[in-house]
């Protein structure tokens, strides 16, 4: 169920992990959307080594990205799962050369370095003998007349509660469970109260996206960023290229003023990004993804308390953002333009609240004059990327009402 | 339109599009300039000329004359297009519905993000000026995306420049939360 601290998750990252970036093909889909054969798509097992893979580093990674959790695919649509299952073979220890669990070293370290622990688990599975998918285009390996559709159903449910009970508890306090994939059947066929409920009575701090059917804690927009906010509590996730798994030709990388941006307007709107990276086959990550992160880690190491020490606010004062810190004394400003002294900072509707101290995060100094219900800001610094002004009111601060 | 220049007020109302009244010899300060980037708050405003600023703002009053000027197409005959939610600053949409202006000043870090346009979009451009790279990513199953407009290579205005978002159809705005994707 929902805790508080996916109020201020703010930032996670999102690891599309699996044998697909042996040869780079889509995660899982490839074979689904027919970019190649089930069995050529599977024999990417072979070539999985995860030989450089090192948890450590991806964790001190996320954590100098200014994340607040991360969230791994433990097993996707493949079926092929990260750690060893008494369940299936088809797993990173049973059927790769990598023969390793991959799971609980990322545990782990994301524990080391005070991160939430994510684990991403997917409804559905394209390679067990007994899932039905409802899918217009039936893989020929699900069809067989001779049994009885209800049973083997049945029998992949009892797989599927199987698993999931190993991952939420094998793996430690799995903070936050990430499902995907539901849509393939109705949530009556998923069982999915029961299965809410089940993670509940097992797991209960465990928190759990909105692919459950209606039976989640919070809505996940996807590559679409809202307009409107949805309502309660929300991740958006997307790809810092076009991929979410590993594709060498994906050079698309978004500029990192773009994930900035993108991240300031999600924050603000009151939701999280769960920023995805997709590492090669060997588990280490492209350099590129790396600079993003690092980027953006910069970013929120210079403006933590306008982050994660604040609260999203209905925006009636400023063009950018607007964040409020905990105790209410203080009003960040999220700047979308350059700054300079001689291009004032407007503000309005900031009321009676009286102004004591105006500066930018590092402590550079601004000028405030009010005058006929504007406030402007004068600031004694220059700067031409996204920067946070922080303004202290001698109180509390009070919202504008129309 | 008409511009008379007899009141010490300029009037932008985003539902009537703008009309403006300009007293004569008079200033407008650089600060206030800033609110006709803004638009973000009043539906309408006015803008007072002070008689103390004039003479040291008559030469931002001269630019901001020539820039409503230059933008006539712009400004008479439109309403209002995006709301804030989408794009903070001011924008326009032409009385066809099929062009999209946005108000974008120099100083905007890029690239500039607009939400909301479900629409495809032709072309994005300055005000008859050059082209402007833009991309609009994510665009899924009908519903809008994400626009990136870049300037970085533009010519741009000092004061107030407007970008011209060529439609291939009539304004269509999403206003919606997103969703899952259920087909990669």
């Amino acid at each position: 169920m929902m805790q508080d601290w996916f109020k201020k998750a703010r930032l996670g990252i999102f690891i599309h992990y699996g044998i697909y970036a042996v040869n780079g093909t889509s995660e899982s889909w490839a074979f689904k959307n027919g970019e190649c054969s089930y069995k050529k798509y599977m024999k990417q097992l072979n070539g999985f080594t995860a030989s450089n893979y090192d948890a450590e580093a991806w964790a001190k990674l996320f954590k100098r990205a200014g994340a607040s959790y991360a969230v791994l695919t433990a097993k996707h649509h493949d079926g092929v799962a990260l750690y060893d299952s008494k369940f299936s073979n088809l797993s990173t220890v049973q059927a790769t050369p990598a023969k390793k669990d991959l799971l609980t070293p990322y545990c782990n370290a994301l524990r080391e370095q005070g991160l939430k622990v994510g684990i991403y688990f997917t409804q559905l599975d394209w390679s067990h003998k007994n899932y039905l998918s409802n899918s217009h285009k039936p893989l020929a390996c699900y069809i067989d007349k001779k049994f009885n559709k209800m049973a083997r159903w049945n029998n992949f449910l009892e797989f599927h509660h199987n698993q999931l009970t190993e991952i939420l508890t094998n793996f430690g306090q799995v903070d936050l469970l990430w499902f995907d994939g539901d849509w393939e059947r109705s949530q009556e066929d998923w069982r999915m109260k029961e299965m809410k409920e089940y993670i509940e009575t097992i797991s209960p701090k465990t928190i759990v996206n909105s692919r459950i059917g209606s039976y989640g804690d919070y809505a996940t927009p996807e590559q679409q960023m809202p307009v409107t906010p949805p309502e309660g509590e929300w991740e958006y996730c997307m790809t810092v290229n076009d991929s979410w798994g590993f594709r060498p030709h994906d050079n698309n990388y978004k500029p990192l003023n773009e994930i900035i941006r993108t991240f300031c307007e999600i924050i603000t709107l009151g939701g999280a990004l769960l920023l995805d990276i997709g590492p090669l086959e060997d588990g280490t990550i492209d350099s590129r993804g790396v600079k993003i992160l690092e980027g953006l880690g910069d970013f929120i190491h210079s403006n933590y308390d306008a982050i994660y020490n604040s609260n999203p606010i209905t925006n009636h004062y400023y063009i950018g953002g607007t964040m409020l810190s905990d105790d209410k004394k203080s009003l960040y400003i999220f700047s979308y333009r350059a700054i300079s002294p001689d291009v004032p900072v407007l503000l309005a509707n900031l009321g009676d609240n009286v102004i004591e101290k105006a500066q930018s995060m590092n402590g550079d100094s601004i000028d405030v004059k009010t005058k006929d219900g504007y406030t402007w800001l004068t600031c004694n610094y220059t700067t031409d990327k996204i920067s946070v002004i922080k303004l202290t009111f001698k109180d509390e601060f009070k919202e504008f009402t129309k | 339109m008409t511009r008379q220049f007899s009141q010490y007020n300029i009037e932008i109302s985003s539902s009537q599009g703008v009309s403006i009244d300009v007293d004569c010899p008079v200033a407008i300060s650089a600060y206030k300039l800033q609110l006709l980037y803004l638009k973000t708050f009043p539906e309408t405003f006015f803008i007072k000329m002070t008689p103390e600023n004039q003479e040291k703002e008559w030469h931002i009053l001269k630019s901001f004359i020539a820039f409503f000027d230059d933008s006539n197409e712009v400004f008479f005959n439109c309403h209002s297009a995006l709301p804030k939610l989408c794009y903070r600053s001011f924008n326009l949409v032409s009385d066809d519905q099929k062009t999209v202006y946005l108000f974008v000043s120099k100083n905007a870090i890029l690239p500039i993000l607009v939400k909301g346009i479900a629409n495809k979009i032709a072309k994005v451009s300055l005000l008859n000026g050059a082209d402007l790279p833009f991309k609009q990513s994510n665009r899924l199953h009908n519903s809008a995306g994400v626009l990136w407009i870049n300037t970085a290579k533009a010519p741009l205005k000092d004061n107030l420049n407007i970008i011209e978002i060529k439609l291939g159809s009539k304004l269509n705005v999403y206003l919606g939360s997103g969703a899952p994707i259920t087909q990669n």
